[in-house]
C-alpha cells in the first residue's frame, strides 16, 4: 500500500470515501440489527403484558379482599372465574334469578337446580342492551337464561342474557370486587 | 383451581410485585434499545451526509482536474446562510440555460451589492412553489425575488431554491438537478 504521505490530497480524499463507506455499511447493518432487536422486545413486552396483565387483575382484586377481611388465605376472585367458566361451559343455560342493585348481589340458578348467592361489594350493576351502549332501565329481565358469562377487568363480571323476542341481548355489568359467594340451600 | 388460595396475604404480595419487575425489566430493555436505535441512526445519517459530501467532491474534483477546494463545502455554506437569514439574498438572474452542454447557472445578489453566480452541471425547472412541481414558464419578470429557502441534496444531486411570494408574483420554486460546477463572487463596483 502506498503511504498516506506521498498521497495527493484527492487520493487522501478517496481513501476517506473508501472508510466512509465501509461505515456507512456497518451503521446501516447496526440500525437494521438495532431495529429487529427492538421489535422483538417490543414483541416480548406485548405478549408478556398480555399474560401478566389479567393474572396481576386477579392479584390486585384478591389482595383487595385480602385486606378487607383481615384474611390470610382463600381466593374467591378465582372461585367466581372458576364458577363463570362453568356458565360458559355448560349446555343447559344457567339463569339469572333475582339481582339486588343495592345489597350489590345476585343470585344465579344452575341448570341441575343448584343456587348460587353471589354479594359483591360496592357493586354498580348497570344492565346494557346487546349493542351495549344504551342502559336499560327496566328491571324486568329476571329468569332470562344466561349465555356468556366473562371477567372485564379484575372488578367487572359481566353476565350476558339470552335475546328475548322483542329485546335483544342484555348485558347484567357488576362493577365491583367479588365479597362471597354461597350456594342456597 | 385457585393458585393463590393457599398462598399467605404476603406471597400474594410478592408474585403481583414480582410480576410487575417483569414487566419493568422489559420496559427498560425497549427503551434502552430505542436510545441505542436513535444513536444508531445518527450515526448512520451523520455518515451518509460524509459520503454525498465526499462522493459530490471527488467527482468535483476529477471533473475540475483540481487537487484542492471543497465547493460542495462552500455551496452548503452558502445555503445555510440563506437559510438563517433568508431576506438577504435576491435572485438576480434566473438560471440561463446551455441546453447543448446541459448546464444552467444562476446568479444571487446580496445587500451590499456583491452578486454569487452559481453554475451546475444540469437544467433547472420551474415550478409554483405552492403548486410543487407544476411546471412554469421562466420569465425575466420574476427576477429580483428574495430566497426564502435553498437547499440541497447530495444523495440526488439538486438543489432546490423557494424564492418568496409577493403580492404580485406568486412563489417560485426552482429545482436544479445536478452537480455544482463553479461558484464565483463578485463586489458590485463602488459598492
Amino acid at each position: 500500500m502506498t503511504p498516506s504521505y506521498i498521497l495527493s490530497p484527492t487520493d487522501q480524499l478517496r481513501q476517506h470515501l473508501v472508510a466512509t463507506t465501509a461505515l456507512l455499511a456497518s451503521a446501516d447493518a447496526m440500525v437494521a440489527t438495532l431495529e429487529a432487536q427492538l421489535d422483538a422486545a417490543r414483541t416480548h413486552r406485548a405478549s408478556l403484558q398480555e399474560t401478566l396483565e389479567p393474572m396481576r387483575d386477579h392479584q390486585q382484586a384478591l389482595l383487595r379482599w385480602r385486606e378487607r377481611t383481615k384474611r390470610d388465605d382463600g381466593d374467591p376472585i378465582a372461585e367466581l372465574a372458576a364458577l363463570i367458566a362453568r356458565i360458559t361451559a355448560s349446555s343447559e343455560p344457567w339463569t339469572l334469578d333475582h339481582y339486588d342493585e343495592p345489597a350489590g348481589s345476585v343470585q344465579l340458578r344452575a341448570p341441575d337446580g343448584m343456587r348460587y348467592h353471589l354479594t359483591f361489594r360496592a357493586a354498580k350493576i348497570t344492565l346494557f342492551d346487546d349493542a351495549g351502549g344504551e342502559e336499560v332501565h327496566e328491571r324486568k329481565d329476571v329468569n332470562r337464561p344466561i349465555t356468556r358469562a366473562w371477567i372485564a377487568g379484575s372488578a367487572a363480571w359481566v353476565f350476558a342474557l339470552q335475546p328475548a323476542r322483542r329485546r335483544g341481548e342484555i348485558r347484567v355489568v357488576i362493577d365491583g370486587d367479588i365479597e362471597r359467594m354461597e350456594v342456597l340451600p | 383451581m385457585s393458585e393463590y388460595r393457599d398462598l399467605s396475604t404476603d406471597e400474594v404480595r410478592a408474585r403481583h410485585a414480582a410480576s410487575a419487575q417483569r414487566i419493568a425489566g422489559l420496559e427498560a430493555t425497549v427503551a434502552d434499545l430505542e436510545r441505542q436505535l436513535a444513536a444508531a441512526a445518527a450515526d448512520l445519517s451523520r455518515a451518509r451526509l460524509r459520503h454525498d459530501h465526499l462522493t459530490a467532491l471527488l467527482a468535483w474534483r476529477e471533473r475540475a482536474g483540481c487537487d484542492d477546494g471543497d465547493l460542495i463545502a462552500d455551496l452548503d455554506a452558502l445555503l445555510d446562510a440563506i437559510d438563517a437569514r433568508w431576506r438577504v439574498l435576491t435572485l438576480e438572474q434566473l438560471p440561463t440555460p446551455d441546453l447543448e452542454a446541459s448546464t444552467c447557472a444562476l446568479t444571487l445578489r446580496a445587500p451590499d451589492g456583491s452578486r454569487r453566480r452559481i453554475a451546475f452541471d444540469g437544467l433547472a425547472t420551474y415550478g409554483d412553489g405552492a403548486l410543487f412541481r407544476t411546471p412554469l414558464e421562466p420569465t425575466t419578470l420574476r427576477l429580483n425575488q428574495a430566497v426564502e429557502l435553498a437547499w440541497s441534496e447530495q444523495g440526488h444531486r439538486f438543489l432546490s431554491v423557494i424564492c418568496r411570494a409577493t403580492r404580485s408574483r406568486p412563489r417560485l420554486m426552482i429545482e436544479i438537478s445536478g452537480a455544482v460546477r463553479r461558484m464565483s463572487t463578485h463586489v458590485q463596483p463602488g459598492a
